[in-house]
C-alpha cells in the first residue's frame, strides 16, 4: 500500500513535471526561434535595403546615361557578394520581370540555380520567405522592389544563408532539451527521495502499530522528527502510554470490584450460616436451660434432649451442605451413563413424588455416550433441581409434571433439561437464584444453597447451567456438560 | 511491477516521440513568402513618347533626389494625364545641355542657376515655390555661432567663411554683393570654402571650423536657438523656379501650372499629399514672371564686373 502510494505520487508528479517543462520549453523554444528568425529577417532586409539603395543609384545613373560602363552593375554585385558571404545568391529583375542580373557564384549549375530558387517578381512588394534550397541549404530570401514612389527599376531578390542561424537553433534546442531533461530528472529524483523518506517513516509507524501489543507495551523505537510524521509518532507514543494507563486503571478497578464482591459474598455466606445455625443453637440453649432447671425430671429431660438432637441434626445438615462448596474440586471423574444416574435419583424420590401426585416424563436419548464426571456430584445436582421443582409444585392441588430430557448436543456435549410446571420464578429473582443463601422459602425449609452448590459442581465439570422461567407456568433448567469432562 | 515498468517505458517513449516531433517541427523554419509592405502604387508606364522629362541636378545620391522629386512627378502625372519622368544630371552644364538638346522639357533650377541660364538659353520660368510662411521668396542669412564675437558683416575681415554650392544664390550673394557693400573684399577674408549642402555649412560653423557661413533662411531657422545666431539677412529673393523650354506645348505648361497651383498647403489632405516632397516645394507655388528675378539679376551685376576670389 505504501509503495503504490509512493509510486503513484512520483508518477503523477513526474508526468505533471514533464508536461509542464515540455510546455514551457516548447513555448520558450518557439519564442526564441521567432526572435532569432525575426532578427535574421530584419538583418537581411537591412542589408538588402542598403544594397538596393546603392544598386538604385547605379540604375538611376545608368538610366540618365551617366554611367558609360556597361558592366557597372555586375561589378557592384560581384563586389558586394565578395564582401557579404552570407548572401548566397542574388537575382535582379528588370521593370518587365525579366532577369537582368544574376549571381552565378558557388552553384554547380550556375544557369539554373538562381532562377529556380528565387520567387518571381512580386510587383513592388517587399517580402521574405525561408525555404530549403537544393544547392545552398536553408535560405532566407528577401524580395525588394527597386522602386522610389511610383518609379520602378525592377526587383532585387537575395538569398541569405540561414545555415548558421539554423545551427544556432539546433544548439538552442539541445540546450533547452538538455536543461529540461536535467530539470525533470533532478526534480523527480528529489521527489522520489523525499517521498521515500516520508513513506519510510510512515511504514515504520505502520509496522509499529501492527506490532502493538496491549499486554506488553514497550516504548516506540522511532525517533520523532520535527515534521508532521514526527508529531504523528510522538502522538502515537502518547496514545500508547495513555492506553497503558487506562488499562492499568481498568485492571485495578476490576480487582477492586472482584475483591468487594468476594467480601460481599463471604459476608452473605457468613451471615447466612450464622442465621441458619443461630436458630437451632437457641433451641438447644433453651433445652439445656430447661434441663438445668429440672435435671431430675427424666421424661422432660428426655424430651428436651430429643429436641436438642433435632437442632443438632439441622446444624449438621447445614454444615454438610456447606461442605458441598469445599468438596467441589475434590471430585472423582469416572465414565458413567447419565440416564442411569437420573434413574437412581428418581428411585430415592419415588415416595414423595407419588404423594404429591407428580408425574415424571422421561425423554431419554437411549444411545447417549458415556459422560466423564463425578456421579455423586451429578446426582446431587439432579437431586437439587428435582427437589426445587417438587417444592415449586407443593402448593398445587393436582400436582404437576416434571419432564426430564437428555440428548446429545453437537459433537462433544450432553444436554440435560429439567422442566416443571410449578410456580415459576419472579423475573426480579431470576438472576439471584444462583447466589448462595438466596431462597424464597420459609425459615428452616430452604437454605438457599442448592442452586449455588449445583452451579459450582457444573462449572467444575466445564459445563453450563441456565434457567428459563415464567411465573405460574413453570421453570426449565438447561445443563450442558462436556462428554470428556473438564479440561 | 512489470506493468509499472511497461507503463513508465510507454510514457517515456511517448514523450520521446513528442520531443522528436517538436524537434522536426522546430527545425523546419520554412515560411511562406510574406509581404512586409502593402503593394505600392501601380507602376507608371515611364519612358513613353509623350513623356515630359523633368531635369534635376543631382549633387548627391540620386536615390534621395528620387525620394523628394518622384512624388511630384507622380502628382503631375496623376493630375494632368501626361506622363512626367525625372531625368537626373550630375552638373549644371549637363542639365542645360539636356534642355538644349530637348532631352528634357522642364527642370528644377535654383534661382542663381536660372538667372545664369536664362540669358542665353530658350527657357522660361513658370512657377516659383512658397516658403513655410507661404511667401514666394526666401532669404539668405549670414550665421555665426552663438558665442562668436562677430556682430555684423563688417566683422568678417580675417575670418573663415563657409558657403553652400557656388552655383546657389547663397553661395554668391555675400561674396559677390554684400561684402562690397560693407567695404570688404574677398581677399580680406581668411578663407572661403564651398560645401554641397546648406546643412553642412551649419555644422561646420557649429563645430567652429568656420567663423561664419551663409545659408537659406529655412536652414538657419532650424538652428537658431540651438547654437546659431543670424547676423545679416538678404533681401527677399524669389525661390527656385520650375522652368520649361520655351517651345514646350502650352497645353502641357498650362496643365502643369494648373495642377501645381492647386496645392494648398493649409489643407490637411494636401499636407499629406506633399509630405514626401522635397521641402523646398512642399508649400505650394505661385506663378513666376521673368521680371520677378530682374532685381536679383541686378544684384549680381556687380559680380560680373569683378571676379570672385
Ligand atoms: N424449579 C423451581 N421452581 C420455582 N422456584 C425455584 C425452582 N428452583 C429454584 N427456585 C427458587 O430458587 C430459590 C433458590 O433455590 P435453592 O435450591 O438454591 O434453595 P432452596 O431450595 O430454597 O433451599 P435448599 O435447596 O438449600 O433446601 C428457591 O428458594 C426458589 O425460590
Ligand atoms: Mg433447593
Amino acid at each position: 500500500m505504501m509503495r503504490s502510494l509512493k509510486a503513484r505520487i512520483v508518477l503523477f508528479l513526474g508526468i505533471l513535471m514533464i508536461v509542464l517543462t515540455m510546455m514551457i520549453s516548447i513555448i520558450l523554444l518557439y519564442q526564441w526561434r521567432s526572435l532569432i528568425l525575426e532578427n535574421q529577417r530584419q538583418n537581411a532586409l537591412a542589408v538588402a535595403r542598403t544594397f538596393a539603395a546603392s544598386i538604385l543609384d547605379g540604375l538611376i545613373y545608368q538610366e540618365s546615361g551617366l554611367l558609360p560602363n556597361e558592366g557597372y552593375l555586375e561589378n557592384q554585385i560581384h563586389n558586394f557578394l565578395g564582401k557579404n558571404n552570407q548572401v548566397r545568391w542574388l537575382v535582379m529583375y528588370d521593370r518587365d520581370g525579366h532577369v537582368a542580373v544574376r549571381s552565378s557564384f558557388e552553384s554547380s549549375d550556375p544557369g539554373d540555380a538562381g532562377e529556380a530558387e528565387a520567387l518571381p517578381p512580386a510587383a513592388g512588394r517587399t517580402g521574405t520567405r525561408i525555404y530549403r534550397s537544393r544547392s545552398f541549404g536553408w535560405i532566407l530570401e528577401t524580395a525588394l522592389p527597386l522602386q522610389i514612389h511610383s518609379k520602378s527599376w525592377g526587383e532585387l531578390h537575395m538569398g541569405f544563408d540561414l545555415e548558421p542561424a539554423r545551427a544556432r537553433l539546433q544548439r538552442l534546442f539541445f540546450l533547452i532539451f538538455g536543461l529540461a531533461v536535467l530539470f525533470v530528472v533532478s526534480i523527480t529524483a528529489f521527489i522520489w527521495f523525499f517521498i521515500n523518506r516520508v513513506t519510510q517513516s510512515l511504514g515504520r509507524l505502520v509496522t509499529e502499530m501492527k506490532q502493538f501489543d496491549l499486554d506488553n507495551i514497550t516504548p516506540t523505537q522511532m525517533k520523532a522528527g520535527e515534521d508532521e510524521i514526527g508529531v504523528l509518532v510522538s502522538n502515537f507514543e502518547k496514545m500508547k502510554q495513555r492506553l497503558q494507563q487506562s488499562r492499568q486503571q481498568l485492571l485495578n478497578a476490576q480487582r477492586q470490584i472482584y475483591h468487594a464482591e468476594k467480601l460481599a459474598s463471604i459476608g452473605r455466606l457468613a451471615s447466612g450460616v450464622a442465621h441458619e445455625i443461630n436458630n437451632p443453637l437457641h433451641g438447644m440453649k433453651s433445652c439445656l436451660y430447661a434441663i438445668a432447671q429440672e435435671p431430675r425430671n427424666l421424661p422432660e429431660v428426655k424430651r428436651y434432649l430429643g429436641l436438642a438432637d433435632e437442632a443438632l441434626d439441622h446444624i449438621a445438615l447445614i454444615v454438610q451442605k456447606l461442605l458441598g462448596f469445599s468438596r467441589q474440586h475434590a471430585k472423582q471423574t469416572v465414565a458413567m451413563e447419565l440416564n442411569n444416574e437420573i434413574e437412581k435419583v428418581l428411585s430415592l424420590l419415588t415416595y414423595r413424588l407419588s404423594k404429591n401426585q407428580i408425574i415424571i416424563e422421561k425423554k431419554f436419548q437411549s444411545d447417549l455416550p458415556l459422560l466423564h464426571a463425578d456421579p455423586h456430584l451429578i446426582q446431587e445436582v439432579i437431586m437439587n433441581l428435582l427437589l426445587n421443582s417438587m417444592d415449586s409444585m407443593e402448593e398445587e392441588e393436582e400436582g404437576g409434571t416434571i419432564r426430564i430430557t437428555t440428548a446429545r448436543n453437537g459433537e462433544g456435549h450432553i444436554h440435560l433439561e429439567i422442566a416443571d410446571t410449578g410456580c415459576g420464578i419472579d423475573s426480579r429473582d431470576l438472576d439471584k437464584i444462583f447466589d448462595p443463601f438466596f431462597t424464597t422459602k420459609d425459615e428452616g425449609k430452604g437454605t438457599g444453597l442448592g442452586l449455588s452448590v449445583s452451579l459450582g459442581i457444573i462449572e467444575s465439570h466445564g459445563g453450563t447451567i441456565t434457567c428459563q422461567s415464567r411465573p405460574y407456568r413453570g421453570t426449565t433448567f438447561h445443563i450442558t456438560l462436556p462428554i470428556q469432562g473438564a479440561k | 511491477m512489470k506493468s509499472r515498468i511497461a507503463l513508465i517505458l510507454l510514457i517515456l517513449i511517448f514523450f520521446l516521440a513528442l520531443t522528436l516531433l517538436v524537434y522536426r517541427n522546430f527545425m523546419d523554419i520554412t515560411t511562406a513568402p510574406d509581404t512586409v509592405f502593402p503593394p505600392a502604387a501601380p507602376l507608371a508606364a515611364a519612358g513613353g513618347r509623350d513623356t515630359v522629362h523633368v531635369g534635376v541636378i543631382s549633387r548627391f545620391s540620386p536615390n534621395l533626389i528620387y525620394e523628394g522629386y518622384q512624388p511630384i512627378m507622380d502628382y503631375l502625372s496623376r493630375e494632368t494625364g501626361i506622363i512626367f519622368a525625372l531625368r537626373l544630371s550630375s552638373s549644371y552644364e549637363e542639365t542645360i545641355a539636356q534642355l538644349d538638346q530637348g532631352q528634357i522639357q522642364s527642370a528644377f533650377l535654383g534661382t542663381y542657376l536660372y538667372l545664369k541660364a536664362r540669358r542665353d538659353h530658350p527657357i522660361r520660368c513658370i512657377l516659383k515655390p512658397l516658403n513655410s510662411q507661404l511667401q514666394p521668396y526666401f532669404h539668405s542669412m549670414v550665421i555665426t555661432r552663438d558665442d562668436s564675437p562677430i556682430r555684423s558683416i563688417s566683422d568678417l575681415a580675417g575670418k573663415r567663411l563657409a558657403l553652400p554650392s557656388a552655383l546657389s544664390f547663397s553661395g554668391n550673394w555675400l561674396l559677390g554683393y554684400e561684402l562690397q557693400r560693407h567695404g570688404l573684399k574677398v581677399s580680406d577674408l581668411d578663407s572661403v570654402r564651398y560645401f554641397g549642402f546648406h546643412h553642412t555649412v551649419v555644422y561646420q560653423v557649429l563645430l567652429g571650423r568656420f567663423d561664419a557661413g551663409v545659408v537659406k533662411d529655412r536652414v538657419a531657422a532650424e538652428f537658431t536657438g540651438k547654437g546659431i545666431r543670424v547676423i545679416a539677412v538678404s533681401r527677399e529673393i524669389p525661390g527656385s523656379p520650375i522652368i520649361v523650354r520655351r517651345d514646350l506645348d502650352p497645353l502641357i505648361t498650362e496643365a502643369m501650372v494648373k495642377a501645381l497651383l492647386r496645392i494648398d498647403a493649409r489643407r490637411p489632405d494636401h499636407r499629406a499629399l506633399v509630405r514626401d516632397w522635397d521641402p523646398e516645394f512642399a508649400w505650394g507655388f505661385v506663378p513666376a514672371e521673368e521680371s520677378d528675378y530682374d532685381q536679383v539679376d541686378a544684384i549680381f551685376a556687380a559680380l560680373e564686373k569683378e571676379p570672385r576670389r
